[in-house]
């Protein structure tokens, strides 16, 4: 939703920064751990270091443009960091010092007893406006992301995968001769790889010579294409209209729905995408604009073009040679 | 000797997969009333988080028993109310944990499956349906007990559970409100449920039209800013969770005490309540007259 405000706004960047992260008061190396470009901090092998851990702090700081924030129609001004995590519904502010015109410095803490998976961090700058307080007259561009499960900090949110032996659970013994599935476990999506199909393992993970290389490619985007229909459509079943309006559903389902309407619709802002998404599923005549569409976004996230371009040269190399020698 | 066979049921909570849910969770289980394979169940049932006392599957299952019995023949929807502080109470739990849906989906599946059929069920040609699979396995705010559990935690005032009591009495509190960002910011939610206490907002369509209203106004209003809330204290929520085995059990007369973790600033609450009541003074609610103009007070405009 696009806000209008019936005020002035500042025009200027707000930049919210991470600087350091304690764990127990203690502070973590955070050269491997925090990324400024993409405002990430990976937060995984907590697990395994510290895995009593309780309390986390992130020392942070704020900048705005102080020639604007000088010259506005604002008063008191104020600025808070917001941490929201949606799965425990955790959502703290912390107010931040002033540390110089334009600048304000503080602490976020997250606990351990509330933060689980993914966590975000916002910055907002608030002042009176006009005679009304609490007026929001600035907020970071872009959420950092505190991430629990990431080993490093890349904004490449890859699927949960786990290598079972599907004839050994009775849920998935009806598909034991298939390759891969996809299924939810707590709630989120990960993907089961079979390790009963003979030499699956071997190609996914430790290909050698160049035509194991080649089938590795092949396979995984078809993995990660499939994967990437199957969340959408896990997705889109966990969309509601209220009334005419279209509800996001909230959680993985709507990070993926996000993701991926950009693809399916490019010509429509989201929240319409979505609308349009939830009219073809309940008044699509079969539905074949819609797969056409999913075929399309799905291939695009598993850069599937790109690799079955990549394979089909290499083959055509690899002949080439051949015919040489 | 022959007697009524009842399942067994079991001693511990464990948790239970999604997918395996969903397997066991067929049209004849959901809409009419067929059982569940509960050996299957239990052969795929993971064990607790840890070892502690607060596993013991009888008191909750008292808990649930005590429920029907006392709200029999009543709407069950009015036992909401009732039972999601005594669930909180009894079943203790961090937010990290409560968001592990398999220990939901165990107890609506091994340990009270009639439960979930005597709280959402309908009688239907001579049998019980449920019709919709997520009152056993689905999400936090429409699963039979995790909505229970949630709304009393996002409800509490530290340990005072009278607002949860207050806000379980309004489905559409549980319906909607519940899901919104909003709600999560403890004086918000304080303040939503001092609206029902003074009575004004009462019914469904005023809830509604309230959290529109409030939602809306928060692209411009920083809620966290003009009601600041307190830092809480883990440690006594700790303290609270490990004094399970030890603390008496539910009272059916008197709320329980929930933990001493740090109560919403009282002023925080006071002028979120003053915010939102001009909010929803001048909000279009369905079915409801529009103000008069003389009475309406100095509205912040969202």
């Amino acid at each position: 939703m696009k806000t209008a405000f019936p005020y002035r706004v500042l025009s200027g960047d707000v930049r919210l920064q991470v600087h350091q992260v304690f764990i127990d008061n203690r502070a973590i190396g955070i050269m491997d751990r925090i990324n400024d470009q993409d405002q990430v901090v990976a937060l995984h092998d907590l697990k395994e270091t510290n895995e009593r851990w309780s309390e986390l702090r992130l020392r942070v700081s704020v900048t705005a443009e102080k020639d604007e924030l000088a010259t506005g129609p604002w008063h008191d001004l104020s600025c808070i960091v917001v941490v929201k995590n949606r799965k425990g519904n955790v959502y703290h502010a912390f107010s931040l010092s002033p540390d110089g015109p334009g600048r304000w410095i503080g602490v976020a803490e997250l606990r351990r007893e509330e933060h689980i998976g993914r966590s975000r961090l916002d910055a907002r700058i608030v002042a009176t406006v006009d005679g009304i307080e609490g007026r929001l007259i600035g907020e970071s561009q872009q959420p950092w992301d505190i991430n629990f499960e990431a080993k490093r900090p890349t904004p490449e949110r890859s699927l949960r995968m786990r290598w079972i032996d599907f004839t050994e659970h009775d849920h998935l013994k009806e598909y034991r001769d298939d390759p891969w599935l996809l299924d939810t476990e707590a709630g989120e999506p990960i993907l089961y790889l079979n390790s009963a199909v003979d030499g699956l393992r071997g190609v996914l993970e430790q290909a050698t010579g160049t035509e194991q290389k080649l089938v590795r490619e092949i396979l995984s985007s078809q993995v990660a294409a499939e994967a990437w229909s199957a969340l959408f459509n896990a997705s889109v079943y966990a969309c509601q209209m209220e009334g005419t309006e279209a509800q996001w559903p909230g959680g993985w389902h709507e990070d993926v729905l996000r993701r991926m309407l950009p693809d399916l619709y490019p010509n429509l802002p989201p929240d319409q995408a979505l609308a349009e998404l939830i009219e073809a599923r309940r008044e699509g005549e079969n539905g074949s604009d819609l797969q056409r569409r999913l075929i399309h976004a799905s291939g695009v996230q598993s850069r599937k073009p790109r690799k079955i371009s990549t394979v089909l040269r290499d083959l055509r190399r690899m002949a080439n040679k051949k015919e040489i020698v | 000797m022959t007697s009524a066979r009842k399942p067994e049921l079991p001693e511990i909570l464990g948790r239970i997969s999604d997918s395996v849910a969903t397997k066991v969770l067929t049209p004849s289980v959901v809409n009419d009333g067929a059982s569940l394979p509960q050996t299957l169940l239990m052969k795929n049932a993971d064990s607790p988080i840890d070892d502690t006392p607060r596993w013991d599957a009888s008191e909750f299952r008292h808990l649930l028993e005590d429920t029907m019995e006392r709200f029999d023949g009543a709407r069950p929807a009015t036992s909401d109310s009732w039972l999601a502080p005594r669930l909180h109470y009894t079943l203790r739990l961090t937010r990290a944990e409560a968001t592990d849906s398999g220990l939901w989906n165990f107890i609506a599946l091994c340990l009270a499956p009639d439960f979930v059929r005597w709280r959402w069920g309908r009688e239907r040609g001579g049998r019980i349906t449920v019709g919709q699979a997520a009152r056993f396995s689905g999400r936090w705010d429409v699963q039979c007990f995790s909505r229970l559990w949630w709304a009393a935690e996002l409800f509490r005032d530290g340990e005072d559970y009278r607002p949860v009591a207050k806000a379980c009495s309004n489905q559409d509190i549980l319906n909607t409100a519940i899901r919104l960002d909003l709600i999560n910011h403890r004086p918000t939610a304080q303040a939503i449920v001092e609206l029902l206490e003074r009575n004004l907002i009462r019914t469904g369509r005023d809830v509604n039209g309230l959290v529109i209203a409030a939602n809306a106004a928060a692209g411009t209003l920083v809620y966290e800013a003009i009601g600041p809330d307190e830092p809480r204290d883990y440690e006594a929520l700790q303290d609270w969770i490990r004094a399970v085995a030890t603390d008496p059990t539910y009272s059916r007369d008197q709320l329980p005490q929930g933990p001493v973790d740090g109560s919403v600033p009282h002023r925080s609450v006071e002028r979120l309540t003053d915010c939102f009541r001009s909010l929803f003074e001048t909000a279009p609610v369905r079915g409801k007259r529009a103000k008069d103009d003389e009475d309406e007070g100095k509205a912040v405009s969202p």
